[in-house]
């Protein structure tokens, strides 16, 4: 049902209160339902997106150049699903583990902890099974492959939450502090459309994004004085991106041994033996084919260093056999400290502090990058498959470019799961530390991100929150 | 022919002992030109 904050004066505590309404708010929401308890579901912003509810989204970013952020996320009922591009992956095995060498990685679970969870997760995003991802013979490759679901979890799941008996959702609704006693959550300050509230559940989670859950913890804990979250060391840090950037281009003469999907992308990413042998993080590489003007570029440049190869490239390719693509990359970045979400001095109109967002991206990016599409481009090579053209920036000294994608608007840590709190802001069952009845849902608490979307892992961790908060409520 | 074979061979040994860039290239099973990773016999 849809309910106002007045409405919910003398309304009996819920089960659970959820903040925020994107994939992984709903999901939870879904979730509890369908184990029979009341939840009370809160979203900033309305039905549909608008410009009033984005503008709280502003804030300034530091560092390297950055996507504006209220345009790459959506205070909205769905979230950010209203806009996505609805790429669905699990994360890799390699990407829980903590890797030698790299401080600060791994997580307290496996992807066995995630995986019983997987096929709900594709009911969730109208999936159909995942297919194999197979090696490539010889190379320390291996191949990546995407589903892509056209849920937008706001219009899919409208319906059903808006006429249920024990779901309220209440519409343009934003939390404003969440107030404790030290040990647990005694209530959520709200604001709608200026009339305050304290709302109060027997269990509180947090769902309002991989930015907006470390604003209004380090806002809320300002508030409180430090007595919500004890040890704030890591509290809005190690925060990351999938940096997303063109690597260059390939002349590819066959397509033997590398599988195109349905948008006729094909996925490569480095082995976990290559990762562990060179040190290097996940990174999906990208080969995009190229339309008629990308291809005949493609041999013009080659023509400047091979020119033999080059005219019998395009002899292949007027033969229909040879074709030029574009190479592109999504990678995990090393989570680092100093790339956090902060308080800006500039409040919004709610008096919260606007976001200041620092992100930077570092010699290990470029190397994980440059050492992964380098590996295909001897590859091909080897294989007679065509041949492969590094971006200068890339295999030179040069900065990365602040023109392109930059990222993929996947926004990750800042709350990370950690074993201690001095590690992390929540448990393995994403409580936060410290507090009774406090919990995260959302990309906020990765330790660590791979190269995939974090939309499938975020399901699939609030669909673990939900089967926890029931059994640990009977145990 | 043999002994012209056999004196290259010599050349080329010690011109990777020496670590001169021309003996890499002719061990290597890539370069790099203008950022494209050929195989050293491609033109």
């Amino acid at each position: 049902m849809k309910i106002t904050v007045e409405q919910l004066a003398g309304v009996p505590p819920f089960d659970y209160c959820i903040v925020g309404s994107g994939p992984a708010g709903i999901t939870l929401a879904l979730a509890l339902e369908d184990a029979g308890k009341r939840v009370l579901l809160l979203e900033g912003g309305g039905e549909s997106p608008s410009q009033a509810s984005q503008e709280l989204y502003r804030g300034e970013t530091l560092g390297h150049a950055y996507r504006p952020l209220d345009g790459c996320r959506i205070r909205a009922f769905g979230g950010s699903s209203n806009g996505w591009g609805g790429w669905c992956r699990p994360l890799d095995a390699v990407d829980f583990e903590e890797k030698p060498g790299l401080a600060d990685s791994g997580w307290p679970i496996r992807r066995s902890d995630l995986a019983p969870y997987a096929v709900r997760a594709d009911d969730f995003f109208g999936l159909g099974p995942p297919e194999d991802e197979p090696p490539l013979p010889g190379a320390p490759l291996k191949q990546s492959r995407f589903r892509y679901s056209t849920v937008n979890f706001g219009e899919k799941y409208r319906d059903r939450l808006f006429a249920s008996a024990s779901v309220a959702v209440a519409l343009d609704t934003s939390l404003v502090a969440i107030l404790t006693d030290g040990a647990a959550v005694t209530g959520l300050q709200v604001d709608a459309g200026g009339v305050r509230r304290t709302l109060t559940a027997q269990r509180y989670i947090l769902a309002t994004g991989g930015i907006e859950n470390s604003r209004l913890l380090l806002w809320s804990n300002q508030l409180a004085q430090g007595a919500l979250i004890r040890q704030p060391a890591t509290l809005g840090r190690y925060w990351m991106e999938h940096p997303h950037f063109t690597l260059g281009e390939i002349l590819l003469r066959h397509r033997a041994g590398l599988h195109f999907d349905e948008k006729d992308v094909g996925f490569v990413s480095p082995s976990p033996e290559l990762m562990a042998h060179k040190r290097l993080l996940n990174c999906g590489l990208r080969i995009i084919r190229g339309g008629e003007a990308q291809t005949l570029d493609s041999i013009r440049r080659l023509a400047r260093v091979a020119p033999r190869l080059a005219s019998a490239t395009l002899h292949d390719y007027r033969q229909g056999q040879s074709y030029g693509a574009l190479l592109r990359a999504s990678w995990e970045q090393r989570p680092r400290a100093e790339n956090r979400v902060a308080l800006a001095a500039q409040k919004d109109r709610l008096g919260i502090p606007r976001v200041a967002l620092h992100w930077t991206l570092d010699d290990e990016d470029k190397r994980t990058a440059l050492e992964s599409a380098r590996r295909l481009g001897r590859y091909i090579a080897d294989l007679d498959l065509g041949r492969l053209r590094l971006d200068g920036w890339l295999s030179g000294s040069e900065p990365f470019p602040d023109d392109d994608e930059l990222g993929g608007c996947h926004h990750m840590g800042g709350t990370r799961m950690a074993r201690t709190p001095e590690q992390g802001i929540v448990d393995r069952d994403c409580k936060v530390f410290g507090q009774r009845n406090l919990y995260i849902a959302g990309s906020s608490v990765f330790p660590s991100s791979g190269f995939a979307n974090p939309t499938y892992t975020i399901v699939q961790l609030a669909l673990r929150l939900a089967a926890h908060l029931e059994q640990s409520r009977t145990a | 022919m043999k002994r012209r074979r056999l004196l290259k061979v010599g050349m080329l040994n010690l011109l990777l002992l020496a670590g001169l860039p021309v003996a890499r290239a002719h061990v290597a099973r890539h370069v790099e030109r203008g950022g494209w990773i050929l195989r050293p016999e491609d033109d």
